[in-house]
């Protein structure tokens, strides 16, 4: 059973968006869309929170990517939160390994330790 | 001024549903105008004369006897029973029964009464629901064999024959409706070379299908132009990116390269955007994997990293290219099947050959099963073994 859900809040240093369940081709449009729509300035952070997450294929990647395509945009930074190893694994796979910066804590990412 | 309604016999006879009072043992005993209106027949001809089962049609008499009556006697009420009663002239009239048993003192059943709703328009109303299902179903038809052809377009329709090496290949569609993302081709270079790919597009449905096929004729394309496959991966990748600029990315995971004759054996360069590790099967009954990391997937950055790795296939050496709907297998409810679990399950096979290989993957993806959930490409390439060696 997939109880898939993604949450977006709105924090000083920037936002923080919440992936839970698994991500993959049915579930990925459904993040692409919410990270459309997400508004960062310049020098925020974006705080991508997959301590919920159980699944991830290569169409779940995109969501990571539209992430990080959204930060770079906005000249602000992206940080994964509490990567499963399953999910680091899919993006060493993919070449990504290094393109993310990764955090054990939502309040580790906000507070740059 | 409020109106009461004063007259419970006017109510009865006129009531819009039928009432219909039977004996035990059926005979009719009382029944309102409206039911004998419906049924077309004089009240004299049809208390104390007929059983309520007469006024049925065959069939349903056969029902009301063998199971509605036994199933009243039992419960002493029965409700929304579809039944047809047969009208003068021979017309059906679909109606639903609601009976109940009137008892004595002693508990013995005296009448049987029973209301008789008229239900043409629910059976006009189920056999449009009947046609709707009909119509979906023969539109499901029509979509699953669209997305047969697409699919079909989409991969070469026979592999060439190539010489010095024997090559296989298998799409395993995980859905009948939708037109998967995988794709894979083998196809000639100049100068007794030939150029395959295989990858997988993220996304599925039509969306993908466009970027598939744009996929494999820039692949193709690009090979022809320059066939070192890291500047076929570039070719791709700078294609892709501008394609898919905006908030939707679209990239595909990609392992492309040539395979060129020499001697017996036949030499490759293998290059690989993102892609899963391919397995290696060797002559003298070992197996691995081909990792070629730092490879990143195509089309989702601006300037890719790509890695590439020179292979020699001896005879009786087998390698297999395959898309992550097989590794990324869902095994159990929280497990999934990994390369490495490919890898051990197909420990056992080599030395084999290119048909050898997909007939054993394609076993295991059966074994799989509904576990699937991403359609597979394979493509095996196999060196023929020495005569007189091993097969």
């Amino acid at each position: 059973m997939n109880d898939f859900s993604v949450t977006v809040r709105t924090v000083a240093a920037g936002v923080v968006l919440t992936i839970r369940g698994d991500l993959d081709a049915h579930t990925s449009p459904g993040v692409l869309a919410r990270t459309g729509e997400l508004s960062l300035s310049r020098g925020q952070l974006l705080v991508v929170d997959l301590s919920g997450l159980r699944f991830c294929d290569s169409s779940g990647i995109s969501a990571f990517i539209a992430a990080r395509n959204l930060a770079v945009g906005a000249q602000a930074d992206v940080v994964l939160v509490a990567v499963p190893r399953q999910v680091l694994r899919v993006l060493d796979v993919v070449g990504l390994g290094a393109l993310f910066t990764v955090r054990s804590s939502v309040e580790d990412a906000l507070s740059g330790r | 001024m409020t109106e009461y309604e004063d007259s419970l016999e006017d109510l009865y006879d006129n009531a819009p549903c039928g009432y219909v009072s039977t004996l035990p043992d059926g005979t009719i005993v009382k029944i309102n105008a409206t039911l004998l209106r419906w049924l077309g027949r004089e009240r004299d001809a049809v208390v104390g004369r007929v059983s309520f089962s007469d006024l049925l049609t065959v069939g349903g008499r056969i029902y009301y006897e063998t199971h509605f009556a036994p199933l009243l006697q039992l419960r002493g009420e029965l409700g929304g029973v579809a039944l047809e009663l047969r009208a003068a002239g021979g017309t059906r009239l679909p109606v639903l029964l609601t009976s109940t048993v009137k008892s004595d003192a002693g508990g013995r059943a005296r009448f049987i009464r029973t209301t008789v709703f008229d239900a043409r328009d629910r059976r006009a109303y189920e056999e449009e629901l009947l046609r709707g299902r009909d119509l979906a179903e023969r539109e499901r038809d029509r979509v699953q064999r669209l997305a047969r052809t697409l699919q079909q377009t989409l991969l070469p329709p026979a592999l060439p024959v190539v010489p010095g090496v024997q090559a296989a290949a298998y799409y395993h569609p995980a859905s009948l409706d939708q037109v998967g993302g995988d794709f894979y081709d083998l196809f000639p270079l100049p100068g007794d070379t030939w150029g395959f790919f295989l990858g997988d597009v993220s996304g599925k449905g039509e969306d993908a299908a466009v970027v598939t096929s744009l996929i494999r004729y820039t692949l193709r394309g690009a090979a022809v132009y320059d066939p070192d496959p890291v500047s076929v991966l570039d070719h791709l990748n700078t294609v892709l990116y501008q394609a898919s600029q905006g908030m939707y990315p679209r990239f595909c995971t990609v392992v492309c390269g040539s395979i060129r004759r020499d001697g017996d054996a036949a030499v490759m360069t293998v290059a690989g955007g993102g892609h899963t590790p391919a397995v290696v099967f060797r002559a003298d009954g070992t197996s691995s994997l081909l990792h070629l990391r730092g490879g990143q997937l195509v089309g989702a950055l601006p300037e890719a990293r790509f890695v590439v790795a020179e292979l020699r296939l001896e005879p009786g050496d087998a390698i297999l290219l395959y898309t992550d709907g097989l590794t990324e297998a869902r095994t159990g409810a929280d497990s999934w099947y990994s390369e490495e679990d490919l890898l051990d399950d197909l420990a056992g096979l080599a030395p084999a050959t290119a048909p050898d290989v997909i007939a054993a993957v394609n076993r295991l993806l059966d074994a799989l099963g509904d576990g699937v959930e991403d359609d597979t490409a394979l493509l095996a390439l196999s060196v023929p073994a020495r005569e007189g060696g091993r097969a």
